[in-house]
Protein backbone atom coordinates (compact mmCIF):
# COMPACT_ATOMS: atom_id res chain seq x y z
CA UNK A 1 0.00 0.00 0.00
CA UNK A 2 1.56 3.51 -1.05
CA UNK A 3 2.29 5.98 1.74
CA UNK A 4 -0.86 8.39 2.38
CA UNK A 5 1.67 11.76 0.68
CA UNK A 6 2.34 9.28 -2.51
CA UNK A 7 -1.40 8.24 -2.58
CA UNK A 8 -2.51 12.32 -2.57
CA UNK A 9 0.09 12.83 -4.69
CA UNK A 10 -0.90 11.07 -7.14
CA UNK A 11 -4.65 11.34 -7.03
CA UNK A 12 -4.37 15.22 -7.37
CA UNK A 13 -1.98 14.89 -10.67
CA UNK A 14 -4.67 12.41 -12.04
CA UNK A 15 -7.32 14.88 -11.47
CA UNK A 16 -4.78 17.76 -12.81
CA UNK A 17 -3.89 15.76 -15.28
CA UNK A 18 -8.08 15.11 -16.61
CA UNK A 19 -8.78 18.92 -15.70
CA UNK A 20 -5.64 20.22 -17.88
CA UNK A 21 -6.99 17.61 -20.54
CA UNK A 22 -10.48 18.94 -20.78
CA UNK A 23 -8.99 22.35 -21.14
CA UNK A 24 -6.89 20.84 -24.46
CA UNK A 25 -10.10 20.02 -25.71
CA UNK A 26 -12.45 22.92 -24.40
CA UNK A 27 -11.94 26.83 -24.36
CA UNK A 28 -11.58 29.01 -21.52
CA UNK A 29 -10.86 26.53 -18.88
CA UNK A 30 -7.05 27.16 -16.87
CA UNK A 31 -6.06 24.72 -14.43
CA UNK A 32 -3.77 26.86 -11.94
CA UNK A 33 -2.89 26.79 -8.66
CA UNK A 34 -4.27 28.94 -5.31
CA UNK A 35 -1.03 28.47 -3.84
CA UNK A 36 2.24 28.55 -5.15
CA UNK A 37 4.23 28.72 -2.14
CA UNK A 38 4.48 26.07 1.08
CA UNK A 39 2.07 27.04 2.92
CA UNK A 40 -1.35 25.30 3.49
CA UNK A 41 -3.89 25.66 1.70
CA UNK A 42 -6.83 25.27 3.59
CA UNK A 43 -8.70 22.72 1.40
CA UNK A 44 -8.12 23.85 -1.94
CA UNK A 45 -6.10 21.01 -4.16
CA UNK A 46 -6.46 22.15 -7.34
CA UNK A 47 -7.72 25.78 -8.70
CA UNK A 48 -9.75 26.20 -12.22
CA UNK A 49 -10.55 29.34 -13.73
CA UNK A 50 -13.50 28.02 -16.05
CA UNK A 51 -17.03 28.83 -18.04
CA UNK A 52 -19.30 28.95 -15.42
CA UNK A 53 -21.65 26.17 -17.22
CA UNK A 54 -18.62 23.75 -17.27
CA UNK A 55 -20.22 21.94 -14.32
CA UNK A 56 -23.74 21.64 -15.93
CA UNK A 57 -21.96 20.01 -18.79
CA UNK A 58 -20.00 17.89 -16.71
CA UNK A 59 -23.25 16.92 -14.80
CA UNK A 60 -24.33 15.90 -17.98
CA UNK A 61 -21.49 13.60 -19.08
CA UNK A 62 -21.75 12.10 -15.83
CA UNK A 63 -25.67 11.45 -16.39
CA UNK A 64 -25.87 10.47 -20.22
CA UNK A 65 -22.13 10.04 -20.85
CA UNK A 66 -22.37 13.06 -23.02
CA UNK A 67 -23.01 16.58 -23.78
CA UNK A 68 -23.79 19.18 -26.21
CA UNK A 69 -23.95 22.15 -24.46
CA UNK A 70 -22.09 25.26 -25.48
CA UNK A 71 -19.69 26.05 -22.68
CA UNK A 72 -20.16 29.87 -21.92
CA UNK A 73 -17.79 33.21 -22.26
CA UNK A 74 -17.94 34.17 -18.50
CA UNK A 75 -15.63 32.55 -16.39
CA UNK A 76 -15.69 31.46 -12.42
CA UNK A 77 -13.08 30.36 -10.21
CA UNK A 78 -13.63 26.87 -8.94
CA UNK A 79 -11.68 24.96 -5.44
CA UNK A 80 -11.12 21.56 -6.33
CA UNK A 81 -10.56 19.05 -3.76
CA UNK A 82 -9.50 15.89 -4.53
CA UNK A 83 -9.80 12.33 -2.40
CA UNK A 84 -7.96 9.60 -3.62
CA UNK A 85 -9.77 6.92 -1.87
CA UNK A 86 -10.93 3.35 -2.99
CA UNK A 87 -13.83 3.70 -0.85
CA UNK A 88 -16.94 5.81 0.11
CA UNK A 89 -16.88 9.04 1.08
CA UNK A 90 -18.18 9.21 4.43
CA UNK A 91 -20.64 12.24 6.16
CA UNK A 92 -17.50 13.08 8.39
CA UNK A 93 -15.18 13.66 5.08
CA UNK A 94 -18.10 15.40 2.72
CA UNK A 95 -18.41 17.81 6.26
CA UNK A 96 -14.72 18.54 6.05
CA UNK A 97 -14.85 19.80 2.38
CA UNK A 98 -17.92 21.91 2.93
CA UNK A 99 -16.34 23.32 6.62
CA UNK A 100 -13.86 24.75 4.31
CA UNK A 101 -16.11 26.77 1.86
CA UNK A 102 -16.37 29.35 4.47
CA UNK A 103 -12.13 29.87 4.20
CA UNK A 104 -12.65 29.82 0.44
CA UNK A 105 -15.67 32.45 -0.41
CA UNK A 106 -13.83 33.86 -3.57
CA UNK A 107 -14.56 30.55 -5.41
CA UNK A 108 -17.97 30.19 -7.15
CA UNK A 109 -18.27 26.76 -6.55
CA UNK A 110 -16.43 23.97 -4.87
CA UNK A 111 -16.07 20.21 -6.12
CA UNK A 112 -14.84 17.73 -4.67
CA UNK A 113 -13.39 14.42 -6.86
CA UNK A 114 -12.59 10.87 -5.76
CA UNK A 115 -14.31 8.06 -3.86
CA UNK A 116 -16.12 4.90 -4.79
CA UNK A 117 -19.64 6.56 -4.30
CA UNK A 118 -21.29 9.26 -1.47
CA UNK A 119 -22.59 7.62 2.17
CA UNK A 120 -26.38 9.03 2.47
CA UNK A 121 -24.67 11.03 5.20
CA UNK A 122 -22.46 12.21 3.15
CA UNK A 123 -25.09 13.50 0.44
CA UNK A 124 -27.25 15.34 2.44
CA UNK A 125 -24.31 17.40 4.34
CA UNK A 126 -24.06 18.40 0.27
CA UNK A 127 -27.65 19.05 -0.47
CA UNK A 128 -27.49 21.05 2.66
CA UNK A 129 -24.52 22.44 1.73
CA UNK A 130 -25.89 23.22 -1.71
CA UNK A 131 -28.37 25.98 -0.02
CA UNK A 132 -25.57 28.76 0.80
CA UNK A 133 -22.71 27.93 -2.00
CA UNK A 134 -22.70 24.93 -5.25
CA UNK A 135 -21.23 22.27 -4.10
CA UNK A 136 -20.61 19.15 -6.53
CA UNK A 137 -18.95 16.06 -6.15
CA UNK A 138 -17.40 13.81 -8.31
CA UNK A 139 -16.75 10.30 -7.54
CA UNK A 140 -14.46 8.59 -9.01
CA UNK A 141 -16.86 6.31 -11.38
CA UNK A 142 -18.50 9.70 -12.00
CA UNK A 143 -14.72 11.15 -13.27
CA UNK A 144 -14.01 8.29 -15.45
CA UNK A 145 -16.77 8.76 -17.34
CA UNK A 146 -15.99 12.50 -17.85
CA UNK A 147 -12.53 11.18 -18.64
CA UNK A 148 -13.90 8.80 -21.35
CA UNK A 149 -15.55 12.36 -22.72
CA UNK A 150 -12.06 14.05 -23.00
CA UNK A 151 -9.05 11.56 -23.70
CA UNK A 152 -5.50 12.58 -23.73
CA UNK A 153 -5.07 14.48 -27.87
CA UNK A 154 -0.87 13.33 -28.82
CA UNK A 155 1.40 16.54 -28.22
CA UNK A 156 2.12 16.14 -32.34
CA UNK A 157 -1.93 17.06 -32.70
CA UNK A 158 -2.86 19.28 -29.79
CA UNK A 159 -2.82 22.56 -32.72
CA UNK A 160 -5.05 20.93 -34.65
CA UNK A 161 -8.66 22.25 -35.09
CA UNK A 162 -10.06 19.31 -35.04
CA UNK A 163 -8.57 18.28 -31.69
CA UNK A 164 -11.23 20.88 -30.19
CA UNK A 165 -14.34 19.97 -29.50
CA UNK A 166 -17.18 22.76 -31.27
CA UNK B 1 -6.11 31.25 -36.18
CA UNK B 2 -6.40 33.33 -33.27
CA UNK B 3 -7.74 30.19 -31.83
CA UNK B 4 -4.46 28.61 -32.58
CA UNK B 5 -2.74 31.16 -30.87
CA UNK B 6 -4.83 30.77 -27.93
CA UNK B 7 -4.38 27.02 -27.94
CA UNK B 8 -1.17 27.19 -28.01
CA UNK B 9 -0.88 29.60 -24.98
CA UNK B 10 -2.77 27.51 -22.71
CA UNK B 11 -0.81 24.46 -23.47
CA UNK B 12 2.12 26.78 -22.52
CA UNK B 13 0.63 26.40 -19.19
CA UNK B 14 -0.21 22.67 -19.30
CA UNK B 15 2.60 21.52 -17.88
CA UNK B 16 2.74 24.50 -15.18
CA UNK B 17 0.32 22.71 -12.31
CA UNK B 18 2.22 19.12 -12.25
CA UNK B 19 5.57 20.88 -11.82
CA UNK B 20 4.08 23.15 -8.41
CA UNK B 21 2.03 20.15 -7.12
CA UNK B 22 5.47 18.59 -6.96
CA UNK B 23 7.11 21.41 -5.24
CA UNK B 24 4.80 21.45 -2.65
CA UNK B 25 4.22 17.62 -2.31
CA UNK B 26 6.10 17.65 1.69
CA UNK B 27 3.44 20.16 2.48
CA UNK B 28 0.51 18.59 0.79
CA UNK B 29 -2.47 17.74 2.93
CA UNK B 30 -5.65 17.20 1.52
CA UNK B 31 -6.49 14.97 4.53
CA UNK B 32 -8.02 16.60 8.00
CA UNK B 33 -7.61 15.18 11.30
CA UNK B 34 -11.11 15.28 12.69
CA UNK B 35 -12.56 14.59 15.84
CA UNK B 36 -16.23 12.73 15.37
CA UNK B 37 -18.86 11.86 17.36
CA UNK B 38 -20.80 8.76 16.39
CA UNK B 39 -24.02 7.72 17.68
CA UNK B 40 -23.43 3.96 17.74
CA UNK B 41 -25.50 0.49 17.20
CA UNK B 42 -23.79 -2.63 19.51
CA UNK B 43 -20.41 -1.11 19.32
CA UNK B 44 -20.20 0.03 15.69
CA UNK B 45 -20.36 4.13 14.68
CA UNK B 46 -23.01 4.74 12.41
CA UNK B 47 -21.93 7.16 9.47
CA UNK B 48 -25.46 8.75 9.25
CA UNK B 49 -25.35 9.57 13.22
CA UNK B 50 -22.01 11.45 12.38
CA UNK B 51 -21.39 15.02 13.71
CA UNK B 52 -17.54 16.48 13.36
CA UNK B 53 -16.89 18.08 16.36
CA UNK B 54 -13.43 19.92 15.83
CA UNK B 55 -10.67 19.53 12.97
CA UNK B 56 -7.35 20.58 11.37
CA UNK B 57 -5.53 19.81 8.02
CA UNK B 58 -3.52 17.31 8.78
CA UNK B 59 -0.07 17.19 7.24
CA UNK B 60 0.97 14.25 5.43
CA UNK B 61 4.00 14.11 7.32
CA UNK B 62 2.10 12.72 10.36
CA UNK B 63 -0.36 10.74 8.70
CA UNK B 64 2.62 8.73 7.35
CA UNK B 65 4.02 8.45 10.59
CA UNK B 66 1.22 7.26 12.23
CA UNK B 67 0.87 4.86 9.76
CA UNK B 68 4.88 3.34 9.99
CA UNK B 69 4.00 3.32 13.87
CA UNK B 70 0.92 1.53 13.36
CA UNK B 71 -1.06 4.13 14.94
CA UNK B 72 -3.69 4.29 12.16
CA UNK B 73 -6.33 1.61 12.13
CA UNK B 74 -9.11 0.72 9.43
CA UNK B 75 -12.65 0.12 10.86
CA UNK B 76 -15.97 -0.52 9.21
CA UNK B 77 -18.69 1.45 10.38
CA UNK B 78 -22.43 1.53 9.30
CA UNK B 79 -23.57 3.54 6.62
CA UNK B 80 -26.86 3.59 8.72
CA UNK B 81 -29.02 1.96 11.79
CA UNK B 82 -29.52 -1.63 10.87
CA UNK B 83 -27.52 -1.89 7.91
CA UNK B 84 -24.15 -4.03 7.86
CA UNK B 85 -21.10 -2.70 8.24
CA UNK B 86 -18.97 -2.20 5.38
CA UNK B 87 -17.78 1.58 5.25
CA UNK B 88 -13.94 1.43 5.68
CA UNK B 89 -13.00 4.70 8.08
CA UNK B 90 -9.19 5.54 9.07
CA UNK B 91 -8.75 6.58 12.59
CA UNK B 92 -6.07 6.92 14.94
CA UNK B 93 -5.95 3.54 17.12
CA UNK B 94 -7.76 4.84 20.62
CA UNK B 95 -7.67 1.04 21.75
CA UNK B 96 -4.65 1.60 24.08
CA UNK B 97 -3.48 5.18 26.01
CA UNK B 98 0.07 4.96 24.73
CA UNK B 99 -0.96 5.37 20.83
CA UNK B 100 -3.01 9.22 21.81
CA UNK B 101 0.20 9.60 23.93
CA UNK B 102 3.02 8.61 21.08
CA UNK B 103 1.61 10.83 18.41
CA UNK B 104 0.98 13.67 20.88
CA UNK B 105 4.40 13.39 21.52
CA UNK B 106 5.50 13.34 17.75
CA UNK B 107 3.36 16.53 16.89
CA UNK B 108 4.99 18.61 20.18
CA UNK B 109 8.60 17.54 18.94
CA UNK B 110 7.44 18.84 15.58
CA UNK B 111 5.87 21.88 17.05
CA UNK B 112 9.60 22.61 18.92
CA UNK B 113 11.58 21.89 15.30
CA UNK B 114 8.73 24.21 13.94
CA UNK B 115 9.81 27.32 16.42
CA UNK B 116 13.44 26.40 16.21
CA UNK B 117 13.16 26.96 12.07
CA UNK B 118 11.54 30.11 12.42
CA UNK B 119 14.01 30.91 15.27
CA UNK B 120 16.59 30.56 12.88
CA UNK B 121 15.04 32.88 10.61
CA UNK B 122 15.81 35.67 12.95
CA UNK B 123 19.79 37.17 12.95
CA UNK B 124 19.40 40.00 15.39
CA UNK B 125 16.87 42.66 14.60
CA UNK B 126 16.71 41.52 10.93
CA UNK B 127 13.58 39.16 10.24
CA UNK B 128 13.23 37.00 7.09
CA UNK B 129 9.20 38.05 7.22
CA UNK B 130 8.94 35.83 3.93
CA UNK B 131 10.07 32.76 5.92
CA UNK B 132 8.84 33.60 9.10
CA UNK B 133 5.33 34.10 7.18
CA UNK B 134 5.73 30.43 6.14
CA UNK B 135 7.36 29.40 9.37
CA UNK B 136 4.45 30.59 11.27
CA UNK B 137 1.97 29.35 8.50
CA UNK B 138 2.97 25.84 9.24
CA UNK B 139 3.60 25.98 13.00
CA UNK B 140 -0.65 27.42 13.24
CA UNK B 141 -0.68 24.45 11.76
CA UNK B 142 0.43 22.19 14.08
CA UNK B 143 -1.21 23.61 16.72
CA UNK B 144 -4.22 23.27 15.55
CA UNK B 145 -3.24 19.49 15.08
CA UNK B 146 -2.08 19.77 18.74
CA UNK B 147 -5.28 21.00 19.84
CA UNK B 148 -7.37 18.31 17.95
CA UNK B 149 -5.62 15.33 19.83
CA UNK B 150 -5.40 17.05 23.23
CA UNK B 151 -9.10 17.21 23.25
CA UNK B 152 -9.55 13.54 22.39
CA UNK B 153 -6.66 12.36 24.96
CA UNK B 154 -7.96 14.46 27.50
CA UNK B 155 -11.69 15.34 27.06
CA UNK B 156 -12.93 11.85 25.20
CA UNK B 157 -10.04 9.18 26.27
CA UNK B 158 -12.18 6.40 26.99
CA UNK B 159 -15.49 7.46 24.73
CA UNK B 160 -15.66 4.85 22.02
CA UNK B 161 -18.66 7.28 20.37
CA UNK B 162 -16.03 9.73 19.96
CA UNK B 163 -13.24 8.78 17.20
CA UNK B 164 -10.20 10.78 15.54
CA UNK B 165 -11.22 10.25 11.98
CA UNK B 166 -8.39 10.85 9.18
CA UNK B 167 -10.10 11.71 5.96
Amino acid sequence: MSKNSEKGRKGELAVTSILSNIGVHEPRIEVIRANTTTTPENGVDIALKCPHNLSSKLDEIVSTGKSDIALANSQIDVRVQVKNYQRPISKAVAQGFVDDISKNQHFAEHWGVGGTRLTKGAQEVLAKASEVAPVKWYTAPDFVKIQAQYPAVPFTDINCDDGQKS
Amino acid sequence: MRQNCRQKTKLGHFTAPVLILQIRKDFSMSQKLMLVKYELEGDIPVDESSENLRSAHAPDELIDWAAENELLSEIKIKESAGEVADIPVSIINDSEDRCLESILQYVESTLIRCIEDAYSHISGSLLISKELDNNFEVLHLWLEVRKVIKEKKEEYCNNCNIKLVVG
